[in-house]
């Protein structure tokens, strides 16, 4: 459970601190660099919880290598256990950009040019809003998770009804 | 939807010839940050030479989930809606909530990807708040999503309050 919660808060500060550095209008490349963490602390923090064993626990708190799934895997496992459609879905491109992000890869590289040929950021509004509604959604995930933590099944099952319909109709 | 041709550029190392590469070097080395870089600052890497190369590495960042990209489409065509629809006043969460499923959905498809990014930010938000997970510190206030995105959109909407 501790272990859990370590996870969840390193998440949600992660989150916060994705906005704080988007806010400020000039740290953007560093705000989607940190997106592949927000993911990977949330998602992790969930397998281990819901679908590892305490073998894989021991190895985790042990810091041995391959003790996570394939991210793609991960991902649909969470979706099956939670019962919810797309929720949790990260494809295997959507994670490899993530992973550009945060790698100084060409995903980022791609947008540190302007049109003239100077290097600025040029992020664009459509894919800051993108990434928020990837931070949207981990935070919602992490509710639901939350909840279960708790040993309160019931609200975790309707927060995941309420999820569903939030991405559905606004994202 | 993604070509799946440019998910190439995501798994091949940039090569040394490439502009990037000597960008990215140059980045490292000068501790290149979120900032602009003065005009001939880089003027020896030739980046005029390599750009239309590099734009095409500027792979989408969207999903590409077939209801997502459904979403797209719907999002473009708001948007190109946008100005006919300006005069409409936004409705409340609580307004919003008291619609049947079917009116939700035309409500939110009606409303621009800006005004559909703050709201779920502002429902999220509620529901952090409302399971304790919120507290003072953090910088997820009501209005943070509106400041990010779209700023000088919501500045107009500023006086209809959707929280």
């Amino acid at each position: 459970m501790r272990l859990l919660a370590a996870f969840l808060s390193t998440a949600i500060e992660h989150a916060d601190s994705i906005l704080l550095l988007l806010e400020t209008g000039r740290n953007t490349g560093s705000a989607f660099a940190l997106v592949r963490s927000l993911v990977e602390s949330a998602y992790r923090g969930q397998w281990m919880y819901f679908l590892s064993d305490d073998e894989a626990i021991k190895k985790i708190c042990s810091q041995s290598k391959d003790v996570y799934p394939y991210f793609s895997i991960m991902a649909t496992q969470l979706e099956e256990f939670h019962k919810t459609s797309g929720l949790f879905t990260v494809n295997d491109f959507e994670w490899k950009t993530l992973n550009g992000l945060t790698h100084t890869g060409l995903a980022q590289i791609a947008r540190r040019f302007d049109k003239q040929g100077n290097i600025r950021p040029t992020y664009t509004e459509d894919e800051i809003a993108d990434m928020i509604r990837l931070v949207i959604r981990q935070l919602l995930h992490l509710s639901i998770t939350f909840c279960a933590m708790k040993e309160k099944r019931q609200e975790a099952t309707e927060i995941g009804i309420e999820c569903n319909r939030v991405v559905k109709e606004l994202f | 939807m993604q070509p799946c041709g440019e998910r190439t550029f995501l798994m091949r190392s940039l090569p040394r010839t490439h502009a990037g590469y000597h960008i990215h070097r140059a980045s490292v080395s000068r501790g290149g940050g979120g900032v602009d870089f003065e005009d001939g600052a880089f003027e020896l890497l030739q980046v005029g030479d390599h750009l239309e190369e590099v734009a095409r590495l500027r792979v989408s960042l969207r999903a590409q989930h077939p209801h997502q990209a459904l979403g797209r489409l719907r999002q473009r065509a708001v948007k190109s809606a946008e100005v006919i629809r300006m005069q409409e006043p936004l409705k409340t969460l609580q307004e919003v909530e008291a619609l049947s499923e079917q009116e939700r959905v035309e409500y939110w498809a009606s409303r621009t990807p800006d005004e559909r990014v703050v709201a779920a930010w502002e429902m999220t938000r509620e529901h952090y708040r409302k399971l304790g997970l919120w507290h003072e510190g953090m910088r997820m206030d009501k209005t943070i999503a509106r400041r990010i995105v779209g700023r000088d959109a919501w500045r107009a909407a500023e006086e209809s309050d959707i929280g």
